[in-house]
């Protein structure tokens, strides 16, 4: 092996890099993965986004009665099953509402977002806990609130239920129930504490719901749209109305993480078949040099099994060897704590590059390694 | 000689077709990556146009109105004195406790017209409003347009480059005439072909119809500042967006400075009228701080997430170099290993050269000679992959609004990453086997 330093040397240092490159994809991999796979806590088929102009200076009970009419027409459209107003934030838009507060004795920090009563039954969100706030809290003396579990868990994790507790958050609200999750961002989104309000107060001012969450009858969500947007500028009389299709924004938002991770998992396995194309390369020139060894050893008696497992033997330790330097300096970084990514995700991502490269390099070596262990002594030491 | 060299260069590729097809393999992938990103980092960084002065932009896009939060401490020195009684020392402090109340977003049209009009050392400014979205139906059909509210200074900012018709004047924004300009893909949407004849005529466009003034060319990026699809005259918009009174609202601000290095002196100007501006007394919020930041900056902040122009930059542009020189560094290391390891296969040859009086340099040319040829072939079928992989993704959109380009710039780019890669990765074998000694060689 020593004879070979400077061939192995670059072995050596290939396999390290190549340690590096796949510790950073399968991390990056397995931690977008895991997030992918929590539920996004709402459904996008059959889902549609309806933004409407409904004007400021409308007396405030026209302006109800306007909603209200617009809702029963929107629903009387055939294809369209129900509908739900929100109000400033829509989901997978990148815009943000989010406040602090530590009036509950700690710092709660919290995204927003505003919808009506009948949201569950549109968007499909899961209330696991009490119940969506209803048109009889509109006169309640607390303004009525929703969290998700995430809010629970961050903030309330050993209270066995948090639904009629009073907290502060946008003066003193009720929790009237918990729902499961609701990632509004993407699929890629980080479980976030989120609270719901029923009303979309602005600068101190109750402002209309201005956009509409309908749920069509499955695939009808393309043929219903011209009446929608009819209807709506209709009522409206403006024709600043937009619809978006909810299926389309979420392949949209979730873009920016799905692209990169793409591109990422297919340069790697480009890499990966590079790197194993070359290393089969190395190894058959260099075992292929050695058939007068090979020769001799055959004729003293070493079966084909001990020269294949001498040659995977060597190649596996200068690989070993790349590896643990590799793994050095991989497990750094959760334990100096480099990145703000939980630690297992880094153990995984080191134990998925081993594996892999393992796997690749025994693969490599093992061919050319079993060709020449077959090689018939006579045959090889004749040619010298 | 070049000739000689060449012949025997095929020759020997052709001997080994396994070994030859691994590194045509390993350079043309790698080579066709190289040429993608840089294609993509040209597409999204680069100064084309209508971004050819992007070196002397200043982006203004948010505003921050924020109150900062504080706590009174109180503090209790136990103080013994020599007589043995005891003092009690109070002392109280308000300090910043760490949290802030802040409300972000773009600028109102009101707010960037009052006090964004004069700063020193620029040449122009612009005030406009991306990212408002028309739908309408054409004949059943749905059509959503992209829709940016400008100033006529907007396209002296922002070099568009106008296939038919021109940009509208500030007569027409004064006067709020109904006038557009369309990207040549807007106007392939709405009226089914794109020249000459399409201006001058209407679009209906939400609320109004529209007399198209020009036809633009379509941005490779879709940086939110020129990714509209359609351009119309600030006063046409919505009314109600235009008479904002507070500070918040949609519009944004690009100011062109004098040159690059003036940049700061903008920036310096715009930091200082926001520490000394006073928020209105009826305003939730006490202090105002507006986010400016350079053309980079601002594409490191809106793919980052973050505030701090500084550490997106970072954060952004590190770990993608990292990765680059390691998705580079790797092939060249499995081709210098794989040479390196048929050096063996050729000594016999070599010592026959240099036996007939060849010296170490003239080896030394010929293997990275064949290197160059090896890396010529893979780099030729690298282009064309990355070519038909171009079109495959823009005919298909599959980067949204984003294009790749394959523009003169980026094969210059190509053919030194195809030198510089050939010279690499022959470099070292080579002088390996121009060292070869004659004696062990013939043996």
């Amino acid at each position: 092996m020593w004879n070979k330093r400077r061939a192995n040397a670059m072995i050596f240092l290939e396999i390290l890099l190549a340690f590096v490159v796949l510790f950073g994809v399968y991390t990056f991999a397995s931690f977008n993965w895991e997030r992918y796979r929590s539920p996004l806590g709402f459904d996008t088929e059959d889902a549609l986004l309806v933004g409407v102009n409904i004007s400021d200076d409308l007396d405030s009970l026209v302006a109800v009665n306007l909603q209200a009419r617009l809702r029963r027409e929107l629903i009387a459209i055939d294809g369209v099953n129900e509908a739900a107003f929100i109000g400033g934030v829509p989901p997978f838009s990148s815009n943000t509402w989010q406040t602090s507060t530590d009036a509950n004795g700690f710092e709660i920090f919290y995204k927003m977002f505003f919808a009506d009563e009948t949201l569950p039954a549109v968007a499909g969100l899961k209330v696991t806990d009490g119940r969506w706030y209803d048109e009889a809290d509109r006169t309640a003396k607390y303004s009525p609130i929703v969290v998700n579990q995430a809010f629970i868990d961050k903030y309330y994790p050993n209270a066995p239920t948090m639904v009629d507790s009073l907290i502060i958050t946008n003066g003193t609200t009720r929790i009237v129930g918990v729902v499961e999750d609701f990632k509004y961002y993407s699929n890629f989104a980080e479980r976030e504490p989120i609270i719901f309000f029923s009303k979309l107060v602005f600068d101190g001012q109750i402002q209309p719901f201005q956009m509409l969450w309908l749920r069509t009858e499955p695939g009808r969500k393309a043929d219903v749209q011209e009446a929608v947007y009819r209807t709506a500028v209709d009522l409206t009389k403006d024709t600043d109305v937009t619809i978006a299709d909810l299926a389309e924004l979420r392949t949209i938002a979730n873009r920016p993480t799905l692209l990169p991770l793409t591109i990422l998992s297919l340069i790697s396995s480009f890499l990966l078949i590079n790197i194993a194309l070359g290393l089969f390369g190395v190894l058959f020139t260099q075992i292929n040099r050695r058939r007068a060894e090979i020769g001799l050893r055959k004729a003293m008696g070493a079966t084909p099994g001990e020269i294949t497992a001498q040659f995977v033997g060597e190649i596996l330790i200068v690989t070993v060897a790349g590896l643990f330097l590799g793994t050095f300096f991989a497990v750094q970084v959760p334990l100096l704590e480099l990145l703000p990514i939980p630690a297992h995700f880094f153990y995984l991502g080191i134990g998925a590059a081993i594996a892999t490269i393992l796997l690749i390099v025994i693969l490599c070596a093992l061919i050319p390694s079993r060709q020449a262990a077959g090689l018939h002594p006579a045959h090889v030491l004749h040619e010298e | 000689m070049i000739k000689n060299y060449l012949t025997l260069a095929l020759k020997v590729l052709r001997r080994k077709p396994f070994y030859t097809f691994i590194s045509l393999f390993g350079i043309s992938f790698t080579l066709m990556i190289l040429m993608l990103i840089t294609s993509l980092g040209d597409a999204m960084l680069g100064s084309n146009r209508p971004m050819s002065n992007q070196d002397q932009m200043v982006i203004l896009k948010m505003l921050e109105r924020y109150t900062t939060n504080y706590d009174t401490i109180r503090t209790i020195d136990t103080v013994y004195t020599d007589g043995g009684s005891v003092r009690y020392d109070t002392t109280e402090t308000l300090e910043d406790n760490g949290s802030r109340n802040t409300s972000q977003g773009g600028m109102s049209y009101a707010f960037v017209n009052d006090y964004l009009g004069d700063f020193e050392g620029i040449e122009a400014h612009t005030f406009f409003s991306s990212r408002n979205q028309v739908d309408g139906y054409l004949d059943g059909q749905k059509i959503s347009f992209r829709v940016c509210y400008t100033d006529a200074a907007y396209w002296q900012v922002f070099d568009f480059e106008f296939l038919h018709g021109e940009a509208y004047r500030s007569e027409d924004i004064a006067a709020g005439n109904r006038v557009v300009v369309v990207t040549e893909k807007a106007a392939r949407e709405y009226f089914g072909l794109v020249g000459d004849e399409v201006v001058g005529r209407e679009m209906e466009l939400g609320r109004d119809r529209f007399t198209v003034r020009g036809v633009v060319a379509r941005p490779l990026s879709d940086n939110a500042l020129i990714g509209s699809d359609v351009f119309l005259p600030a006063t046409t918009a919505d009314q109600r967006m235009l008479a904002i009174e507070g500070l918040q609202g949609g519009f944004a601000a690009v100011f062109l400075a004098e040159s690059p290095a003036k940049r700061k002196v903008v920036q310096k100007q715009i930091d200082f009228l926001a520490e000394n501006f006073t928020l209105p007394p009826d305003d939730p919020f006490d202090d105002l701080k507006l986010h400016s930041a350079t053309s980079l900056e601002d594409f490191a902040k809106s793919i980052v997430g973050s505030n701090e122009p500084d550490t997106a930059v970072l954060v952004l542009f590190v770990p993608l170099a990292v990765l680059i020189l390691l998705f580079m560094v790797l092939p060249l290391i499995n081709l210098v290993n794989l040479n390196i390891s048929r050096v063996h296969e050729r000594s016999a040859e070599i010592a026959v050269r240099k036996a007939f009086g060849a010296d170490s340099r003239n080896i030394l040319y010929q293997f990275l000679f064949e290197n160059m040829v090896l890396t010529a072939m893979g780099g030729t079928a690298g282009l064309v992959l990355a070519y038909a992989t171009i079109r495959y993704v823009n005919s298909n959109d599959l980067l949204g609004n984003l294009r790749l380009s394959f523009s003169p710039t980026v094969f210059v780019y190509a053919l030194f990453i195809i030198i510089g890669f050939g010279l690499l990765s022959g470099l070292l074998p080579a002088l390996r086997m121009s060292r070869t000694n004659v004696a062990n060689s013939l043996r």
